[in-house]
């Protein structure tokens, strides 16, 4: 026989529907007969509607965007508090120590040496951009620089993509190579995520017919270093590299951007 | 068998929201939930090999959340500026004292509804609450979450569902009051 305690203390479980169909019969039985567990049991199944009124709090839109790019080794503007600034400042200074190392060799092998510089100079800028930042320019500053790099750093650039309602101009900083001179320029979405274009003093390179990303009427050579997708054209006696972590349509619409405003 | 880790990755993925909800709840603050379910994220990911059957992938990733949120209420005690929070150990204490007083000693903490009567239980009565009453798991799974026993996660939901009650009667004097 079931007493009205025993009863009160089961009834969570008969309204989860976890008991034994021979133990609901017999809480039934007691049920009909005792109205002291009905009024429990209406309470219960009224704290249960309100349970349903609880708030949920829908993750924010761009979390699914920092995790993956945190699962993926990617870097968030946003630091995680995982990562220390120790451990930041230090990759600074590696990264700093590889790209000085590296464009001196790039003499040897232009475009194989240039691909993964172009990419350490990437990670060195997102790094720059989240440890430091960039000096806020203004509109006029920014305008300024396509007359900045052609005149002090004599390459053929009379107009730059400076950014767009979409896509952050963030700074630029110039590269400095022996006698090889160009710049880099660091875009940010509002997400965080950074997007680098590098253009180079390089006569001598040749950009392979092979490849190639058809983009409109420009077939830019592809190329993907771990996550970083790489696009490479020349211009003039220019080589240019755009490295984006991005998806083919977002390459794509960042490529147009940056090719149409040159 | 492992699972492939693009595929794990996609099934952790899956849960943000239910990982993100909880994590608000914690810490009732946006920021420091985004952190932290980023952090079980991460853990899980680097610990995916220590999944294994017997339990669920969402009572797992619970489980590395609240402990990742207790780690970091620890943490915190032990810096000399350490926030006032959700404070799981005194909370525990508080809980295993509500176990052996009566419920008038929580009419202080009378809620105004059922989110914020929520608010008032200790946070093992709450998360408990949480994640058999509102994200729907089973109580096998709540007990794997919370570290303890089955028959601590029945107890809890039984004494934490008669305080929402009498909460919740405490606040409808004050609602037909305010008519």
């Amino acid at each position: 026989m079931v007493t009205c305690r025993a009863c009160q203390e089961h009834i969570p479980r008969l309204l989860r529907g976890i008991l034994s169909p021979a133990l609901v019969a017999e809480l039934g039985s007691h049920l009909t007969g005792c109205e002291a567990c009905q009024v429990e049991l209406a309470e219960e199944q009224a704290l249960s509607r309100r349970l349903r009124d609880v708030a949920r709090y829908p993750s924010p839109a761009h979390l699914r965007a920092r995790i993956t790019q945190q699962l993926e080794g990617r870097t968030w503007t946003g630091i995680p508090r995982l990562v220390t600034w120790r451990w930041l400042a230090a990759s600074a200074v590696v990264l700093l120590a590889v790209a000085a190392s590296a464009l001196v060799l790039t003499r040897r092998d232009p475009l194989r040496t240039f691909i993964p510089e172009a990419t350490r100079k990437h990670r060195e800028m997102v790094v720059q951009h989240e440890l430091f930042g960039f000096p806020d320019v203004g509109p006029g500053g920014a305008a300024e620089l396509p007359r900045l790099v052609s005149e002090q750093l004599g390459l053929p650039i009379t107009s730059l993509f400076l950014g767009d309602s979409d896509l952050i101009f963030m700074g630029a900083r110039p590269l400095v190579a022996g006698d090889r001179r160009g710049i880099v320029i660091v875009y940010a979405d509002h997400y965080g995520w950074v997007s680098s274009l590098q253009c180079i003093s390089a006569p001598e390179i040749e950009v392979p017919k092979r490849n190639t990303l058809q983009v409109e009427t420009f077939h830019p050579y592809h190329t993907r270093v771990d996550s970083l997708r790489v696009l490479v054209w020349k211009q003039e006696e220019m080589a240019c590299f755009l490295v984006a972590r991005a998806g083919d349509q977002e390459l794509a619409d960042l490529f147009l951007k940056v090719r149409r405003a040159m | 068998m492992t699972t492939p880790e693009p595929e794990f990755e996609r099934l952790v993925l899956e849960h943000l929201d239910g990982l993100y909800n909880l994590a608000r709840w914690l810490t009732r603050n946006m920021d420091e939930a985004q952190d932290l379910v980023q952090e079980t994220a991460l853990k899980a990911l680097k610990a995916r090999d220590q999944f294994r059957g017997g339990t669920t992938l969402t009572a797992w990733l619970y489980r590395i959340l609240r402990n990742s949120f207790i780690d970091r209420y620890w943490k915190r005690q032990r810096e000399p500026s350490g926030q006032e929070g959700d404070l799981p150990g005194v909370l525990g204490e508080l809980e295993q004292a509500l176990e052996e007083t009566e419920i008038e000693h929580l009419r202080p903490l009378v809620a105004a509804d059922i989110n914020r009567a929520l608010k008032a239980l200790p946070e093992q009565w709450r998360t408990t609450v949480l994640l058999a009453e509102v994200d729907g798991l089973t109580w096998e799974e709540v007990a794997e979450v919370m570290g303890c026993p089955l028959g601590t996660v029945q107890s809890r939901i039984f004494r934490a569902r008669r305080v929402l009650r009498q909460l919740l009667k405490d606040y409808a004097p004050e609602a037909k009051g305010e008519e």
